[in-house]
């Protein structure tokens, strides 16, 4: 082996190495392509490895639902794909009315579904609510399940992306950041925090909560803006959701159920955050909020602990789905981000699109809804 | 001192959290100085660890209880005479370098702000995992002196005594003098190391009185040991805690002589560590001390941590003992009242040199301390058996298979297999897991990411939560 005096050229550099990262280097390796990924911390340090955990199908915007299900189907075969269960497991998410109105809500999502050819979201009577998680408050009136839903360990899925890229032969450099990136008159040059210099044809921008500032450096920029989701979890309160996770139609609350009967609280609570300083504050009191709603809708509950709270950098869009595709200004760089706090469960799905569209492929789902210069026309 | 009331404000000038002899002393210090303070104890009363129920204890329990533990009623009494807002029974369980602390109290949680917070959350005991920890009838020298000091509880049946360090002699000391039946002591610090003790040596004889009291202490204990016949063992190793549901029996190796006891109750200390549950919380910055093999607050010399909102007072900050917290407590104090500009840099000079000779004379013996009772090199020797995260059952085995795989970080390992994930939050974890990683990896610790604390530091009730007082701020 020597060692690389000059600018070092790959074929494909990925910026990020959360679960889109990897995911989209393990496929690209798999077909043989040389990938390193820059990681300014550790895989996972973010959103991928710090998330809530929910692996769900359920209440997904309409463009993005055949994603979700083909996804789905590739989290049941991670042990063969990414060496590891990634701590998968079914929990039915069943998302609460109530009252009548929401009720109605549910109704019109399922008919919408329906006619869309979709049929894992089903309404469910105040008999099934009860029968599915019976600790539930007397008001709740019914409700839409999707039971194919689960959760999963974001660490130990980080954990394996991560470690699946590398046996594949993808470098990743964590601790490094990149200070420059620039497009050449062959591609693009890269130079990291240590001013080393790398070169490709092909650039991946899985930048999460930083995807904003990354893209504009290349001179397409994104409208991604950092988010704090903001998650609690309870001490065991085992047999309290007896392994349905919820969600609500009318407020803000996700509950998920895990195996050892901790609940993991979510559902679009977030936090103050300094981008630059990588500074999150953690709001106790978006908490208090959740505690209230809690004890309304389980109130069982209220004697149960709030053993942590936890945040993590996410990027978002004003339309809440993601940007998946080749910048239409910056011919060979490729946009993964944007997931807005539910991009988890995408990432089996979205690795594979991603390398064949990188690879001039037609991608085995249409893209159309997540071009990056879908925000132009608006603006 | 005013007591808590209904309705209490949102905003102060400062906020201290704890009220043992540096929170005490400064929270009298800054109401002193006219600024508008609230302290936060998760104490019944003032006093802290050190100085517990000094306030309640009856004039024969203060005898037992030494002349060390007298001198905390001056401090008590001008704390209990200043002018600011008291609040025991205060859990505090997030605070931030914005300013804002939120904390629980009577069944409820609030949110009160100030720009300047002072976090004299003391020391605690070094938990060091050995086989049978985890059983019923083992507990901490502390645990033990807590008993006694709150509520004059001795224990009745023979209990045994087992560590190293000033502490444990102290309480060795009340249990003698409180008549409880000892077994034993088993006195577990090396003689080795006397020896890289003894350089420091010199500097610390010119504290002659402190270093004779320590001698005395020590010499006491054997003394009165001697005359009730309890044996006292040095060079005591491989302590073990038997028992099928709770403590029964405890074995250990002293010199070259296989010891075993039948007792229901062991106590133990290695050592006493600054509390810094809040500090890693808030973000503070640490740095790894060597000698004492623990993480401090990497402190400026009045006390401020890398957020110019957030001071750190007492042993909170690194373990000097009672006196000394005292004195920090009052230095941070006058330093936020000068920037507050209550005193002018000259009245400031003036009143904070005085306290800084009987600080900096209080710090001589330190060193041979430190060295004398540095926790001893097999310390984190553990067995894979032996369970390290007591909350969530983990192994000292199972954490260094994951080292082995290639993780060096506390918080990847937490989240992989919940060591340091239970109520404890790894307070009683964290210098284990630190110390394989260590073991694992050859890396030095002052290398390896701390373990970060997430709120809250100790669990809060839904209830409580949901109950928070989320108003607002005052209008003003």
């Amino acid at each position: 082996m020597r060692i690389w005096e000059g600018t070092m050229k790959i074929d494909v550099l990925i910026v990020g190495g959360g679960i889109m990262g990897c995911a989209t280097a393990i496929e690209l390796a798999r077909k043989g392509k040389s990938v390193t990924i820059f990681e300014k911390d550790i895989p996972g340090r973010h959103a991928s490895g710090n998330n809530s955990g929910g692996v769900r199908a359920q209440g997904r915007d309409l463009r993005e639902i055949a994603f979700a299900l083909e996804s789905r189907r590739m989290w049941d075969h991670h042990r063969k794909t990414v060496g590891s269960d990634c701590g998968f497991f079914v929990s039915p998410r069943l998302r609460l009315a109530e009252s009548d109105a929401e009720m109605e809500v549910l109704v019109k999502r399922q008919k919408t579904l329906n006619g869309l050819g979709y049929d894992h979201e089903v309404l469910v009577d105040r008999e099934e609510v009860f029968r599915l998680s019976p600790n539930v408050a007397e008001h709740v009136v019914g409700g839409l399940a999707c039971y194919s839903d689960g959760l999963a360990n974001p660490m130990i899925t980080s954990k394996a992306y991560a470690a699946t890229a590398q046996r594949e032969g993808v470098q990743i450099l964590s601790g490094t950041r990149v200070v420059e990136a620039k497009t050449t008159a062959s591609g693009f040059k890269v130079r990291t925090g240590s001013g080393k210099e790398y070169e490709s044809e092909v650039l991946v921008n899985s930048t999460g909560a930083w995807a904003g500032r990354f893209s504009e450096m290349l001179g397409d920029p994104l409208p991604v803006f950092a988010t704090a989701p903001t998650m609690m979890v309870t001490d065991r309160v085992p047999g309290m959701m007896k392994g349905t996770s919820l969600g609500l139609t009318g407020r803000l609350l996700g509950l998920m159920a895990y195996q050892n009967g901790t609940i993991v609280v979510g559902g679009g609570y977030r936090s103050p955050l300094d981008l630059e300083k990588e500074k999150i504050w953690v709001d106790p009191m978006e908490m208090a909020k959740a505690a209230r709603i809690m004890i309304e809708i389980l109130p069982g509950l209220k004697d149960a602990q709030m053993m942590r709270c936890w945040t993590a950098f996410e990027g978002s869009l004003r339309d809440k789905v993601p940007v998946v595709g080749e910048s239409k200004k910056v011919p060979g760089l490729f946009h993964v981000c944007g997931f807005s706090a539910h991009g988890f469960q995408l990432a089996p799905v979205t690795g594979r699109l991603m390398s064949q569209i990188i690879l001039g492929q037609k991608p085995d789902l249409p893209l159309d809804d997540f071009r990056a210069d879908r925000f132009e026309a608006s603006e | 001192m005013r007591a808590w009331k209904k309705i209490m404000k949102n905003n102060y000038d400062a906020v201290v959290i704890g009220a043992g002899p540096a929170g005490m002393a400064c929270g009298s210090e800054l109401a002193d100085k006219g600024l508008d303070v609230a302290v936060l104890d998760e104490q019944a009363g003032p006093g802290g660890q050190i100085y517990r129920n000094i306030t309640g204890s009856s004039s024969a329990q203060r005898q037992i209880l030494g002349e060390d533990y007298r001198e905390g009623l001056d401090l008590t009494q001008k704390f209990e005479n200043a002018s600011l807002d008291y609040l025991p029974q205060s859990r505090v369980w997030q605070a931030a370098d914005n300013g804002d602390v939120c904390f629980s109290r009577a069944g409820s949680s609030r949110k009160i702000n100030a720009p300047n917070l002072v976090l004299c959350t003391g020391a605690m005991e070094r938990p060091v995992p050995f086989p049978g920890w985890t059983l019923p009838g083992v507990m901490t020298c502390g645990g033990m002196s807590n008993l006694y000091k709150d509520s004059g509880l001795v224990p009745s049946k023979p209990v045994l005594i087992a560590g190293s360090g000033p502490f444990l002699w102290l309480v060795a000391e009340h249990l003698l003098a409180l008549d409880a039946p000892i077994t034993a002591i088993l006195d577990t610090a090396p003689m080795k190391q006397v020896i890289p003790a003894m350089k420091h040596v010199a500097g610390a004889v010119k504290r002659i009185d402190f270093m004779m009291k320590g001698v005395k202490l020590i010499s006491d204990v054997y003394l009165t040991a001697r005359k009730k016949k309890v044996p006292v063992y040095r060079n005591v190793r491989d302590l073990r805690a038997l028992g099928q549901k709770k403590l029964d029996q405890v074995n250990a190796v002293s010199g070259s002589k296989q010891l075993s006891f039948q007792v229901e109750t062991l106590l133990v200390s290695e050592g006493i560590i600054p509390n810094t549950s809040l500090f890693r919380q808030v973000g503070c910055r640490h740095q790894w001390d060597p000698i004492q093999r623990y993480y401090h607050p990497a402190l400026l010399k009045e006390g401020q941590t890398n957020f110019s909102s957030v001071y750190v007072a007492g042993d909170g900050g690194f373990v000097h003992g009672a006196k000394a917290a005292e004195y920090k407590g009052r230095i941070t104090a006058l330093h936020i009242a000068k920037e507050m500009r209550r005193l002018s840099k000259a009245e400031y000079r003036q009143q904070v040199g005085p306290v800084w000779k009987m600080l900096t004379r209080d710090l001589v013996p330190r060193p041979f301390i430190d060295a004398m009772y540095a926790p001893r090199k097999d310390l984190f020797s553990l067995e894979d058996k032996t369970i390290i995260c007591r909350c969530e059952g983990i192994t000292a085995g199972r954490v260094r298979e994951l080292v082995r795989d290639g993780l060096r970080d506390h918080n990847e390992i937490k989240a992989i297999i919940r060591c340091g994930m239970g109520p404890c939050q790894g307070r009683m974890c964290s210098a284990a897991v630190l110390e394989l990683i260590s073991e694992g990896s050859g890396l030095d610790p002052a290398e390896i990411r701390q373990h970060r604390l997430r709120p809250p530091i100790k669990p809060v009730s839904l209830q409580e939560l949901a109950n928070a007082d989320l108003g607002g701020y005052d209008e003003n």
